[in-house]
């Protein structure tokens, strides 16, 4: 188990983070999700002990992280890279001589992963001769090699087409189904929300709701009912419900969360062409929590996303 | 896993690197060409270029005359071939045929057309003298050992200068050696220096840098980097050493002052102990920035340095290895290794300035990197572009 415990860091008048926790469990995805700029890379940098924090712990196993801790951790960092005139051979028999492995059991990983890449051929090229789609799972490969039993990356899906997304969701899922505790951030929280089954919202530095994906959908109280009537007509909410937007003629509804659906409707006059009534997505739980959208967040922040 | 695995893995890594660079390997390539070229080609153009006489001695020439002036044609780098002959008219023949440059007689030196070349006149002049003094001394009742030791006791003149100091009494070929153990220390700090420089900002920009940092601190990243490099140094110079002694022994350029070997030893310890002071700042400069521009600015400085020092060396040292600037460049770790091989080559040092200077300079060498490790940390995961400044102030990373 990871334990990330009220992480504080500052730079000069910047406040980084402020108080960031959170907890994750080996066999679960737990999706460390915020806007850019909320203190996501920070916090998973000092994992690795690559922050001086201000206050605060991280500990593994109920344990200060150790150096030997570090050998059985991977890191896949949002600024990825490899040696660029390296053979991804050799590259990944490095990598995983760092993270503590003999040369013969270093050599045998490397030609393990080469080979489920379809790649094994190229082992003596350099990375820059491969396409960019065989350079991201490389890349992979090198977090993975030494069977980290914690895996931590960070914006794993940033920059990956959608069949990227797909391969690399399955690849988190099947770690976590082998019993490795994994953490991923992400801004994107549309994209990673059916994967994750733990989640941790950040913003501004801090945890601002934590728990299974069941849990946080259901913190923020509320449902959302969208409706759209026959002809696409007008439509007065009922009593206790807000009308968040309206959207060809299809209006979108923030309810109490114990809101019963044929209660709901018996309120409505005239014929429901449409109707849902779902827990909020990540980014409305986002926008009930921290009271501002993720976009308009990394806007003020003047961060590109 | 050990901090010293951690180094040795590292090192291996970047010593495998060098060695599979094309540009590293040429670069090798060529030092070691230029040096056995500038041995040999002067060593074959030697025997064609310098002054060849033939001279020609009768029969009622003395032995004593021919060794003399043998003596003191090799004395001068002359090669003179002398060659006996039964009378004059076998002269005149052989004068006429153009198979001799000059004859012999006794009193009067032959030649067609009466032109002899002066280092010939005198040549002949002096062993005609010479052959003569000991005749007389012989006369007098030396014998002819004692004659010749009486004329060789004689000293040659002390040069002095202006204020009357002695010449430092170093050989043309110590002097060479000096200004090549200088060139040769400049081009493998400068040749490693920046390829350490180039290696930090490929990592750098690469962005492999924040992966390695997952499991290696920053410290046995840099030590490994600096091991793997004073290696290579020590091989290339190890190449050039021996490329340069093989050539000189095959084409026999000039014979090796006894202090060679000294000054091999010294270059290696000196080279030891204080390539590691430029290389840890290099591979810091390296650090501060993803862009090789920026990082040609930042290492300007230490570039500046280097250059500096080995103009200082040139300039200042080599001309008087016993002054006052030599004796302090000797105790600036900065400026020793450059300096204490040029003064050891000159005959101009002390041995317990050698051994004051390598201790020195291991101190200033262990502070750098000390230093080196606090700033390379602290830039590794910095953004954009750092100063030597901002690195100091930024904050290390484990």
């Amino acid at each position: 188990m990871l334990e990330i415990l009220g992480l504080q860091k500052r730079y000069g008048d910047v406040v980084a983070l402020d108080g960031a926790s959170l907890t994750a469990r080996p066999g679960r995805l737990l999706g460390f999700l915020g806007p850019n700029g909320s203190g996501k890379t920070t916090t998973m940098r000092a994992v690795f002990g690559l922050v001086q924090l201000d206050a605060g712990e991280v500990r593994w196993r109920q344990a200060a992280v150790t150096s030997e801790d570090l050998l059985r951790f991977g890191y896949m960092p949002e600024q990825r890279g490899l040696y660029p005139r390296m053979p991804i051979g050799r590259q990944l028999r490095y990598l995983g001589r760092l993270h503590g492995m003999s040369p013969l059991d270093a050599e045998a990983a490397t030609g393990r992963w080469l080979a489920d890449l379809g790649l094994a051929e190229r082992a003596g090229d350099r990375v820059n001769q491969l396409s960019h789609g065989n350079q991201q799972r490389v890349q992979l490969a090198a977090a993975l090699l030494h069977d980290p039993e914690l895996l931590v990356l960070d914006e794993p899906f940033g920059g990956l087409d959608p069949l990227g997304v797909e391969a690399m969701s399955a690849t988190l899922r099947a770690l976590a189904d082998a019993g490795a505790t994994v953490v991923f951030s992400s801004h994107q929280l549309d994209l990673v929300e059916e994967l994750c089954d733990d989640v941790v919202i950040i913003a501004a530095g801090r945890d601002r709701i934590a728990g299974t994906l069941a849990e946080v959908r259901a913190a923020s109280g509320t449902y959302r009912v969208r409706i759209r009537l026959a002809g696409g007509g007008g439509f007065t909410p009922p009593p206790g419900s807000h009308l968040l937007d309206v959207q060809d003629g299809v209006h979108r509804l923030a309810v109490p969360g114990d809101t019963d659906a044929r209660a709901f409707l018996a309120e409505v006059d005239g014929a429901v062409e449409r109707f849902s009534l779902e827990p909020p997505r990540l980014t409305e739980v986002f926008r009930d929590v921290v009271g501002a959208g993720v976009e308009e967040l990394e806007a003020d922040a003047g961060v590109a996303s | 896993m050990s901090g010293w695995q951690a180094i040795r893995l590292v090192a291996g890594r970047e010593a495998v690197d060098r060695l599979r660079n094309r540009a590293f390997v040429f670069g090798t390539v060529a030092m070691l060409v230029a040096v056995v070229a500038a041995i040999v080609i002067p060593g074959i153009l030697a025997d064609d270029e310098g002054p060849r006489y033939r001279l020609g001695v009768t029969e009622a020439i003395g032995d004593g005359f021919t060794t003399s002036v043998q003596l003191a044609a090799s004395a001068q780098d002359v090669d003179l071939v002398v060659t006996r002959l039964t009378d004059e008219d076998a002269a005149v023949e052989a004068l006429t045929a153009g198979e001799l440059d000059a004859v012999f007689l006794g009193d009067e030196l032959m030649s067609e057309g009466g032109d002899v070349p002066f280092t010939l006149v005198g040549l002949v002049d002096a062993a005609r003298s010479q052959t003569r003094l000991i005749a007389e001394a012989e006369r007098l009742g030396l014998d002819e050992a004692e004659a010749v030791q009486l004329l060789e006791s004689a000293e040659g003149v002390q040069i002095v200068d202006l204020e009357g100091v002695e010449d430092d009494g170093f050989s043309p070929e110590q002097a060479l050696m000096a200004f090549a153990a200088t060139v040769l220390l400049f081009i493998i700090i400068q040749i490693n220096g920046n390829s350490l420089l180039t290696g930090a900002i490929e990592e750098k920009s690469s962005r492999v840098i924040e992966v390695l940092l997952g499991t290696l601190r920053p410290r046995h990243l840099l030590a490994g980097k600096l091991l793997a490099l004073t290696a290579i140094a020590l091989t290339q110079i190890g190449v050039v050493i021996a490329g340069a002694l093989l050539a000189n022994a095959a084409v026999g350029l000039f014979e090796a002052p006894p202090v060679t070997a000294t000054l091999i030893v010294v270059t290696v310890i000196m080279v030891v102990v204080g390539f590691v002071f430029y290389a840890a700042l290099y591979t810091v400069a390296g650090s501060m920035t993803p862009s090789i521009e920026d990082a040609q600015a930042i290492a300007g400085p230490l570039a500046m340095g280097v250059i500096g020092t080995y103009m200082l060396v040139i300039f200042a040292v080599i001309p008087s290895p016993e002054g006052t600037a030599a004796r302090i460049l000797t105790f600036l770790p900065p400026t020793a290794p450059f300096t204490v091989p040029a003064r050891v080559a000159l005959e101009a040092i002390p041995a317990w300035q050698v051994v004051t200077a390598a201790a020195i300079t291991l101190v200033g060498s262990w502070l750098a990197v000390r230093l080196g490790g606090r700033l390379y940390s602290a830039a590794l995961l910095a953004g954009g572009k750092l100063t030597w400044r901002g690195a100091w102030r930024a904050e290390p990373i484990r």
